[in-house]
């Protein structure tokens, strides 16, 4: 619609049809380049959103875990604490467990994640459930959450930094307009006593 | 409502002063002085909400770390309870008092309403099970004070970094404004001309509506990260 719009309105202006036809090329073409890179901004967001929530359902499991729990005990147990699709996802799981003790359902529960950290953190949980929570395992995994836990904070602290950093920029942007206000304004005033002479 | 509607007059007034005293009234600064206001307005009110989740934050951080100290002295919620609300009372502290009940686990209960972190849920839940079960306190909470001392550190240093951001900020706003306050008085004669076109008024209108407009944009990028930091 808004393509026809712009066509009928470049024909108004008394264009030939081919450089109607490049100029609408290149609209059609930035407009496709600016969805595909929201969709990766969005993905990427999404993503983050996905694996900060399951540091916060794994910041629960290892204080239920630290108490006494088994790791099932702990999932089914943090539950109602969730986000609805995390508690979804963490609900199949505990169903797929129940049908399969291998590694394999922590695995495909991990592959939604899309990361090497929450696959780490699942393999040990799977670990613990199954070879026994010994202090030593208890230790490891602990130290393991701890080391993940603080580099996924890194992480965010330095993604908080770039994005306030970045509000710099949305100043400068007015110092940029100002300069351009007193050029344009001063160019019109030449302008202007050009006219008159 | 009416505080906000206040401060965000106050924070207007500087801002229509300037475009009055740069170009000439107009039906558009009108229009332009309202939505400046709307959008002090718009900030504020989150900036508020925003706040608040923080001390709630901080409030239940005290709470625990002061709950589960007095509750390994103590040894029963009921008396670690009464010990506690009688120091927050001495402290001039009066939120505890709405959610008080006569059983001290019912009240501890209630403070959930209070303090909607999942943290303070596992807490409940973990004092009902030494409620039933007993057990070494420091032991059974080791855990949450020290996921809580945690969660307060980052809170501490989002704080600090977002004041960093905020004063550079409005550090930087100041250099604009000073350079637009200058070529008023440096170009005066050229200036006195400039201000009658109509594309000068409009680009004047614009950098000083981006004043509230940026501060939005700031807002709303800190929102986003803090709550993936909390």
């Amino acid at each position: 619609m808004f393509l026809a719009g712009l066509i009928f309105y470049l024909r108004w202006l008394s264009l030939n049809w081919f450089q109607i036809v490049l100029i609408s090329i290149s609209f059609v073409l930035g407009i496709l380049l600016w969805q595909r890179f929201q969709r990766q901004v969005n993905n990427e967001l999404n993503s983050r959103l996905l694996q900060k929530q399951i540091m916060d359902a794994y910041r629960l499991i290892k204080v239920l875990i630290l108490q006494g729990q088994t790791p099932y005990q702990a999932m089914q147990t943090i539950l109602p604490f969730l986000d609805a699709s995390l508690a979804e996802a963490f609900h199949g799981l505990l169903i797929d467990i129940d049908q399969d003790k291998s590694l394999q359902p922590y695995l495909q529960f991990a592959k939604r994640f899309q990361s090497l950290m929450v696959e780490q953190l699942l393999f040990s949980l799977y670990q613990l459930e199954n070879q026994g929570g010994d202090g030593k395992q208890l230790q490891q995994f602990q130290y393991l959450f701890d080391q993940l836990e603080h580099q996924f904070y890194q992480q965010e602290l330095l993604q908080f930094h770039e994005k306030m950093q970045q509000q710099s920029n949305w100043v400068m942007i007015a110092t940029s307009l100002i300069a351009m206000t007193l050029l344009v304004g001063v160019m019109q005033l030449i302008g202007g006593m050009l006219n008159g002479i | 409502m009416v505080k906000q509607l206040l401060y965000a007059f106050i924070l207007t007034i500087p801002i229509v002063g300037l475009i009055i005293w740069m170009i000439p009234i107009s039906v558009m600064v009108l229009v332009v002085s309202l939505l400046t206001w709307f959008l002090w307005f718009w900030i504020l009110e989150r900036w508020q909400h925003e706040w608040k989740r923080n001390e709630l934050d901080e409030e239940m951080y005290y709470w625990l770390q002061n709950f589960i100290t007095t509750l390994s002295i103590k040894k029963t919620i009921t008396e670690s309870f009464v010990d506690l609300s009688q120091r927050y009372q001495l402290q001039q502290t009066h939120w505890l008092k709405s959610y008080t009940s006569n059983d001290a686990m019912q009240t501890m209960m209630n403070l959930k309403q209070r303090f909607r972190h999942p943290i303070y849920e596992i807490f409940t839940s973990t004092l009902s099970f030494y409620e039933q079960q007993g057990g070494d306190v420091m032991t059974l909470f080791e855990s949450i004070l020290y996921q809580t001392r945690l969660m307060e550190t980052r809170r501490l240093e989002v704080n600090r970094y977002t004041k960093r951001y905020f004063f550079q900020w409005m550090f930087l706003w100041m250099l604009n404004i000073l350079i637009l306050i200058l070529s008023k008085f440096t170009l005066a004669d050229l200036y006195g001309l400039m201000r009658e076109t109509f594309i000068f008024q409009f680009l004047i209108i614009i950098i000083l509506l981006y004043i509230p407009t940026s501060k939005l944009i700031w807002f709303y990028q800190w929102i986003q990260v803090k709550r993936k930091l909390r």
